[in-house]
C-alpha cells in the first residue's frame, strides 16, 4: 500500500515534470538581462504599496529608469529645465510605460518612502517609482548609475540599455544625441534600435553591500 | 551658545568646492602646454577619461584666441575605486591633466578661458566646475609641474611591455612583471562582472611549478561589448623591481595578435 502510493507519486512527478520544471525556472533567480533577449520579469512595490510587475505591461514598450532623487544627475534631469521633466507623461501619449526604480539600500542617499514621495512632488513625477532596496532588480538588469535607462519593446525584448543622452548635466559631447528618444522612435516605427548599448553616466547606484 | 547657531551658519554658507583648479603653462616655440591641476578634498575622487561603472569623465573646455588649436586632454594612468559592487577609475588627492596648444602663425598672446567640469564623489557625488583665465603672453610658470606630469602619461606600449592575442571575445594579455593592473578605455566593456580584471601567474609550460621570477603574468578576459567608433585601448600598469610604469595598449578588434 505504502509502496503503491509512493509509485503513484513518482509517476505523478514524472507526468508533471515539464510543468514543475517551468515553475522551478520561474522561481530560480532569473537570468541577468541581456540585450536582444526577453527582459527578466520582476515585481516591486510602488510608493503607495501597490505591487507592480513588468508583466502587467505585456504588449507595451516599457522604459526603466534607475532613480535616486538626491543624485545630482537625477536632480538635473528631472529639474525645471531637465530632459526628463514631463518626459514620461509625453511618451505615455504614444502608449509607452515608464517605471522608475530606486535600488538604493537603507541608509544610503535617496533611500526611503518619505524622500521618494517628496521627490515625486518636487519633480512632478506621474509614473510609478518602485522600491528595490535590496538591489535585486538593479543587479538583475546590471543597473550601474542613476540615471541608467533600459527600453523593453512590445514583444518583451530588452532593446536598449545605457545613457539617456550624450549630454551629462546638459553638456553634450559633440552634436547632441538623445539615445532614449532614438530608441523609442525606433520601437514605434518597428525598426531595429540604431544605438542599443551605450555607456551610462551618473552617480553609482547606492546598493547595499 | 546654542548648538543651533553653527548649524544655521553651516546651512546658510554655500558648501566650499571639494576640488580646486589651478592652471599651469609652459611654452616651447609655437607650442604651449597647459597643465590643469586638480586638488581634491580628502576622501573624495574625480574621474579618468573612462569613469568606469559610474561617474563622469573630467573635462576641460578651452576657449582659445584665434589661430590656436588644442590637442586632446591627456590623463595620467588612474587608480581604481571599488564601492557597492561597482568599479570606477579616477584620482584622489591631486592630479594634473595636460593639453598641448599649437598655432601656425598666431602670436603667443591673448586669453585662454578654461572651463573645468568634473564629478567629485565619495559615497555621494557633486558636480563641480571652475573657470580659470590664462594669459598666453604671461603663462603661470610651473614648468616643473608640467614636466613631472608628462613623465606620468602612459607611453605607447612596445613589444617588450606586453603580448596580446585575441580569439573571438577572449582577450589575452601577457606581461613580465611582479604585478600588473589593467584600465580599459571607455570603448571597451569587459565581462568581469563587478570585479576588476585580474592578472595571474602563468606557468611557462603546462604542469610546471610556477616560479615567480620566470613566469609571465596573464590576464584572460572576455570582451562584453566594444564600441565601433573609437580605438580599443587600455592602460597597462606594471611593477618590475619596485618600478611602476604605465603604457598604452592598442587592443585588437578581432582574432589575432595585435602586432
Amino acid at each position: 500500500m505504502t509502496s503503491r502510493a509512493a509509485i503513484t507519486l513518482c509517476l505523478a512527478a514524472v507526468l508533471f515534470a515539464g510543468c514543475a520544471a517551468a515553475d522551478a525556472a520561474n522561481q530560480d533567480p532569473p537570468a541577468n538581462a541581456e540585450l536582444g533577449a526577453p527582459a527578466p520579469a520582476f515585481t516591486l512595490k510602488d510608493l503607495d504599496g501597490n505591487s507592480v510587475s513588468l508583466t502587467d505591461y505585456a504588449g507595451k514598450t516599457v522604459v526603466l529608469e534607475w532613480f535616486n532623487p538626491d543624485c545630482p544627475f537625477v536632480k538635473y534631469a528631472h529639474g525645471a529645465k531637465g530632459p526628463l521633466r514631463g518626459k514620461s507623461a509625453a511618451v505615455a501619449e504614444g502608449g509607452v510605460v515608464w517605471l522608475a526604480i530606486n535600488s538604493g539600500a537603507p541608509g544610503k542617499q535617496g533611500h526611503g518612502l518619505e524622500r521618494n514621495k517628496k521627490a515625486r512632488t518636487e519633480y512632478g513625477i506621474t509614473h510609478p517609482v518602485l522600491i528595490d532596496e535590496d538591489g535585486t532588480v538593479g543587479r538583475l538588469y546590471g543597473a550601474r548609475t542613476t540615471p541608467h535607462l533600459f527600453v523593453i519593446d512590445a514583444s518583451g525584448t530588452l532593446v536598449y540599455r545605457g545613457a539617456l543622452d550624450n549630454a551629462p548635466l546638459g553638456t553634450p559631447k559633440g552634436a547632441p544625441v538623445n539615445y532614449l528618444d532614438e530608441a523609442l522612435s525606433d520601437c514605434a516605427s518597428g525598426t531595429a534600435v540604431r544605438t542599443s548599448d551605450t555607456k551610462a553616466y551618473g552617480c553609482s547606484v547606492k546598493y547595499g553591500s | 551658545m546654542t548648538p543651533l547657531l553653527p548649524l544655521l551658519l553651516l546651512l546658510a554658507t554655500p558648501a566650499p568646492p571639494k576640488v580646486t583648479l589651478a592652471v599651469h603653462g609652459a611654452a616651447d616655440g609655437d607650442q604651449v602646454t597647459l597643465g590643469f591641476e586638480l586638488t581634491i578634498t580628502d576622501g573624495w575622487h574625480v574621474y579618468w577619461e573612462n569613469p568606469g561603472d559610474s561617474g563622469m569623465p573630467t573635462s576641460m573646455q578651452l576657449d582659445l584666441p584665434d589661430g590656436w588649436t588644442a590637442g586632446p586632454l591627456l590623463f595620467p594612468g588612474p587608480r581604481a575605486f571599488q564601492a557597492d559592487g561597482l568599479v570606477t577609475y579616477g584620482y584622489a588627492d591631486r592630479v594634473v591633466l595636460l593639453s598641448e596648444l599649437t598655432t601656425k602663425d598666431a602670436p603667443r598672446a591673448g586669453v585662454v578661458t578654461v572651463t573645468g567640469r568634473w564629478l567629485v564623489c565619495k559615497d555621494v557625488c557633486e558636480p563641480e566646475s571652475a573657470d580659470v583665465r590664462v594669459d598666453l603672453s604671461a603663462l603661470p610658470a610651473r614648468a616643473d609641474v608640467i614636466e613631472a606630469t608628462r613623465a606620468l602619461l602612459p607611453a605607447p606600449a612596445t613589444a617588450e611591455d606586453a603580448r596580446i592575442t585575441r580569439a573571438g571575445d577572449t582577450l589575452e594579455i601577457r606581461t613580465r612583471a611582479d604585478a600588473a593592473e589593467l584600465f580599459p578605455n571607455a570603448a571597451l566593456d569587459l565581462a568581469t562582472g563587478s570585479a576588476r580584471p585580474r592578472f595571474a601567474r602563468e606557468p611557462t609550460t603546462p604542469g610546471e611549478e610556477i616560479v615567480k621570477s620566470s613566469a609571465d603574468l596573464l590576464l584572460r578576459v572576455t570582451v562584453r561589448t566594444q564600441s565601433s567608433g573609437e580605438p580599443l585601448q587600455a592602460v597597462l600598469r606594471t611593477t618590475r623591481g619596485g618600478v611602476t610604469k604605465d603604457v598604452l595598449l592598442e587592443l585588437p578588434r578581432s582574432d589575432g595578435p595585435s602586432d
